[in-house]
């Protein structure tokens, strides 16, 4: 059983939290607070596994709970709920770097979205599973010659915990990830990435060199284009360059974007996924990938939330292979290593 | 598993509290209290509404939330002042949000009809407030996405720039480097011409350097990126020609926008918020279930006078003391029920100060407004009907009372007037007051008026005393105003004000000082559900009389009742009070000898009854919606054996 204890200061909002999480039959909630006074009380009182952490509060916010936990050596772990501001943008970023172990937006239009409980529950269930990861001393990165990338929408970030914490430090290929975010979130994100995966991961800054062993996370606001870069040797890489074109699907980064560049430069070493998602972005993207002779997989339907980004591709018959979540990882895994072989 | 009209019903409580917050924060932050404060406590509850609104999928409200949110995220870090026309516009913000509301507690999802054009103003505000952190509203307006710019279309609208580019002379693959500059830039955009042309760039036929003019709308710092590299370099880069619509395209453009720096860390709130300290103890509970239980008290107490009457017949000891301990939890549980229906009356004056601001600029008045005693309690079934007639009266006192800031000097007053209302408890009563400092009534003008709508023969209006004047207000049709405008006169009169009131079994009075002000007075009783009552029997039918309206209970001789034109007196101790006889309802009375001495608002009349029962505790229920008001009846009691006997109602019979 996995206790939680839920802290926000709307009652609205404390009793949708609950009833999100009342249907898990893993899950309890043991307690909720009103502010972060309360909050440092009942962790005290209650010893919750799991502690959900508004930021804006009266009295005491989230950072300043998180601050007076940091010295402590048993403090439940903690997801941050946030709204979508640039200020909160910037204040999630803080709360992680204050020890919060991950973060999540509260979610949006409930009564609409059939399933969306299930984002909350597996990034609880992630934060006792997947344990942070204690990075291999400096490895030096070269230039990637394969790149995996991943297309990723709303449902999409507790698989991407999974998904990444799967994969070997030693991957033989660079790694980019684009996940629809909204604008100052994805830093957060890579952050959270960054602590559960063997890889390092952090945000793409514009002209930024596909490394292997490296992932990078698709800042949100911007298009990611991979471009192709020569070196001296005459070898092709890629490389990062942010693009302010209009969004796609009414998305920026949209994965097809990401994917078609891909193909582009690394033709048939380009391995491409995607996961759960609303919309069509990235069958357009998918297709091009088959076309350049990369590999493509799609994750199956019941591991996500929504199946719109996988079905554009399944539309477009360019899927090579529907992969269970918990598979994914080594299903890349093996197709890299594939490429090395089929390519050199 | 999403009951989305508990959701819907929760979330329109707590909405209207933080709506409430802004409002009164609004004009706190307007009488310049202290600032910081209210700042802090607007942002959050506009933090709060935003968030709410968002998980329930009510955007034009999130919209318009997130925007007031931004403005208040400048004022609060100095970016932005707040003046006269910004706190206008939040307001008026405000009240679209309470219309939104109400929408939603309708079960509708407001459109942004409303609201957009409040955006804009907003979001004009933010920027000119702070050109510098404009940006930091930017990332997410709630605009319609752009429309995408299609590159195949030849005069697509994106903006074209031309480059020159030089690829290092010593290097060995010139031809593959600008091959691979050409195929980035397709990637991103649309290559018009080069120079020399393309198939020589490619097979290397340049002297270092070429021009490329490409169209592309992914923004200059990704061209200066993709051209420049191992070996090759960019020399120049210009914008070449731009459409109009392409400038507009090109807008959020990152490198043009100064960075944000650092925002100072805003405070945190400091200030505790009592209120919200002391919601861990307290639980909602739906006012339906809490009348339901009301419900349950009430029968219980019917019932435990219906097993008080069995055990009389009986006497047995043991029984009487089980029955005598029942009773005391009953009335225990009683009472707490009652306490919990109480609802401090600041739920409906926090309304007023806004209303009070709005009459006074409109009407061009200084006004201060002081409200003490909001934390009276009273049952929450008076509170709803209690909101209106108090609103009327407040705008009443700021449009008529109080008088322009000219025509106070004039009198030798301070320019701005005084609004007080004030409530207090007495013994079991509420007391509400409203007094203003301003003109009072003009009683002459209240004679000359009554005479001339006819509500006076002109003889009685030269002898009619002050309070039979201003009695004269309350009548249907009575207005002392002149004009009817948009404050006051709304056809409703202070006649609808009296008959809400007294529906509540309340009473209201009015004193007036002519130049020194006006009061009114509300009294109202603590509740309605449960009452002492006199029960009397005329006829051999029962009639229950609330006790507090008994003034005395004596002998009727004969000799002393006279008959007055149509209808009957008494003479007791000097004064003569009218009598009825309740023949119409109960039949004649067998012996009449008892005389009930009845009073409401300082006028008594007299019933005849044939025995007093006694005094007992008992429940009213209103009258069945079939059975429809019924003047000289208040309501009907069942006092435990059953029977069912009304409940006099004084106040409308006098």
């Amino acid at each position: 059983m996995i206790r939680v204890l839920i802290v926000d200061d709307s009652l609205f909002i404390r009793t949708i939290l609950r009833d999100l999480l009342k249907g898990d039959p893993e899950i309890e909630v043991v307690g909720t607070a009103v502010n972060g006074i309360d909050a440092l009380e009942k962790i005290a009182e209650l010893n919750p596994d799991v502690v959900t952490l508004d930021i804006e509060m009266p009295r005491m916010g989230g950072l300043e709970v998180l601050e007076t936990l940091q010295g402590q050596a048993a403090r439940p772990k903690i997801l941050v709920l946030s709204t979508l501001t640039s200020r909160n943008a910037d204040m999630t970023h803080q709360a992680l770097r204050l020890g919060a172990d991950d973060f999540m937006l509260k979610p949006k239009d409930i009564p609409n979205v059939r399933g969306i409980e299930r984002e909350l529950v597996q990034k609880i269930r992630n934060l006792l599973r997947l344990p942070r990861v204690q990075k291999q001393t400096e490895i030096a990165h070269k230039d990637a010659e394969t790149v995996v990338v991943i297309g990723s929408s709303a449902g999409g970030p507790p698989m991407l915990d999974v998904l990444l914490s799967g994969l070997p430090a030693d991957l033989p290929a660079a790694v980019v990830i684009t996940q629809h975010m909204p604008e100052g979130f994805t830093a957060s994100l890579a952050e959270r990435l960054n602590r559960i995966s063997a890889l390092s991961v952090r945000e793409t800054r514009n002209g930024d060199n596909l490394q292997a062993g490296a992932v990078l996370v698709s800042k949100a606001g911007v298009h990611t284009v991979i471009s192709r870069l020569a070196s001296s040797t005459g070898r092709t890489h890629g490389r990062i360059v942010h693009s302010t074109a209009p969004p796609i699907h009414a998305v920026r980064p949209a994965v097809d974007t990401t994917f078609t560049s891909a193909a582009h430069v690394f033709g048939p070493r380009t391995v491409s996924v995607i996961l759960s998602g609303m919309g069509s972005d990235g069958g357009e993207g998918m297709l091009a990938v088959k076309k350049a002779g990369g590999t493509t997989m799609v994750c199956a339907e019941e591991d996500c939330l929504v199946y719109g980004m996988a079905r554009a591709a399944l539309a477009r018959d360019c899927v090579d292979r529907v992969v269970p979540l918990e598979n994914i990882a080594r299903e890349i895994t093996r197709a890299v290593g594939q490429v090395e072989v089929d390519h050199v | 598993m999403f009951d989305e009209e508990v959701y819907r019903k929760l979330f329109v409580e707590e909405s209207r509290e933080n709506h409430e917050n802004i409002v009164n924060n609004l004009l706190a932050l307007e009488s310049g209290d202290d600032q910081q404060t209210a700042i802090d406590e607007i942002f959050r509850s506009a933090h709060t509404l935003k968030g709410m609104a968002a998980s329930m999928g009510f955007d034009a409200m999130e919209h318009l939330c997130h925007s007031m949110e931004d403005v208040f995220s400048l004022i609060r870090n100095g970016g932005l002042e707040v003046n006269p026309p910004l706190t206008d516009l939040l307001l008026t913000c405000t009240d679209a949000i309470e219309e939104m509301l109400d929408a939603i507690e309708a079960g509708e999802n407001p459109s942004d009809e409303q609201s957009a054009p409040l955006v804009q103003e907003l979001m004009a505000f933010a920027e000119e407030g702070s050109p510098i952190e404009a940006s930091f509203t930017l990332p997410n307006p709630p605009t319609p996405p752009e429309p995408p710019c299609e590159p195949s279309i030849e005069v697509g609208g994106c903006p074209v720039y031309a480059l020159k580019v030089a690829v290092d002379p010593t290097s060995t693959m010139k031809d593959v480097r600008a091959m691979l500059l050409l195929q980035n830039l397709e990637e991103i955009g649309k290559i018009r011409s080069t120079t020399p042309p393309r198939d020589q760039i490619e097979d290397g036929k340049f002297d270092g350097t070429f021009e490329v003019v490409v169209e592309s709308d992914a923004g200059e710092e990704a061209l200066r990126t993709i051209a420049s590299g191992t070996e090759i370099s960019l020399l120049a880069l210009s914008p070449l020609e731009s459409y109009s619509a392409a400038e507009s395209l090109e807008a959020p453009e990152p490198a043009d926008v100064p960075e944000v720096g650092a925002a100072p860390a805003p405070q945190m709130q400091k200030a505790a918020r009592p209120d919200k300290a002391r919601e861990i103890k307290n639980i909602r509970v739906d006012i339906e279930r809490l009348d339901q239980m009301m419900n349950l008290v009430e029968d219980l107490v019917i019932n435990r006078g219906r097993l008080e009457q069995i055990a009389r017949k009986h006497g047995i000891k043991e029984f009487d003391e089980a029955l005598g301990m029942i009773g005391r939890s009953v009335s225990d549980l009683q009472n707490l029920m009652m306490g919990i229906r109480m609802m401090p009356l600041e739920r409906i004056f926090n309304r007023f100060p806004r209303v009070v601001r709005d009459v006074a600029n409109h009407d061009g008045k200084e006004v201060e407004f002081i409200v003490e005693g909001g934390e009276t309690e009273l049952d929450r079934s008076m509170m709803d009907g209690l909101s209106d007639p108090l609103l009327h009266i407040i705008r009443n006192a700021v449009n008529h009372g109080i008088e322009t800031p000219e025509a106070r000097r004039a009198a030798g007053k301070p320019a701005k007037g005084l609004v007080k209302l004030t409530a207090r408890r007495d013994k079991d009563n509420v007391i509400i007051d409203v007094e203003d400092d301003g003109a009072g009534i003009d009683h002459e003008e209240l004679r000359k008026k009554a005479v001339e709508k006819g509500f006076l023969a002109p003889e009685t209006a030269a002898n009619a005393t002050k309070d039979e004047l201003i009695a004269l207000l309350f009548e249907p049709g009575f207005s002392t105003s002149d004009v009817i405008d948009d404050i006051s006169g709304r056809g409703v009169g202070l006649d609808v004000v009296k008959k809400t009131i007294e529906s509540l079994k309340g009473t209201i009075k009015v004193e007036s000082e002519p130049g020194r002000g006006t009061k009114f007075e509300l009294v109202l009783p603590p509740t309605m559900a449960i009452i002492d009552v006199m029960m009397v029997r005329i006829n051999g039918r029962r009639c229950a009389i609330p006790i507090s309206n008994v003034v005395e209970v004596a002998h009727a001789r004969p000799e002393a009742i006279h008959r007055i034109g149509n209808s009957d007196a008494i003479l007791l101790r000097d004064q003569t009070l009218p009598l009825y006889r309740l023949e119409d309802m109960f039949g004649r009375a067998e012996k009449g000898d008892t005389l009930i001495v009845l009073q409401n608002d300082g006028k008594r009349c007299c019933i005849v009854v044939d025995y007093v029962d006694g005094q007992q505790e008992v429940v009213v229920k209103p009258l069945s919606r079939i059975a429809g008001n019924c003047r000289g009846i208040s309501g009907i009691t069942i006092p435990g054996d059953g029977d069912v006997v009304p409940v006099l109602d004084v106040n409308t019979m006098i």
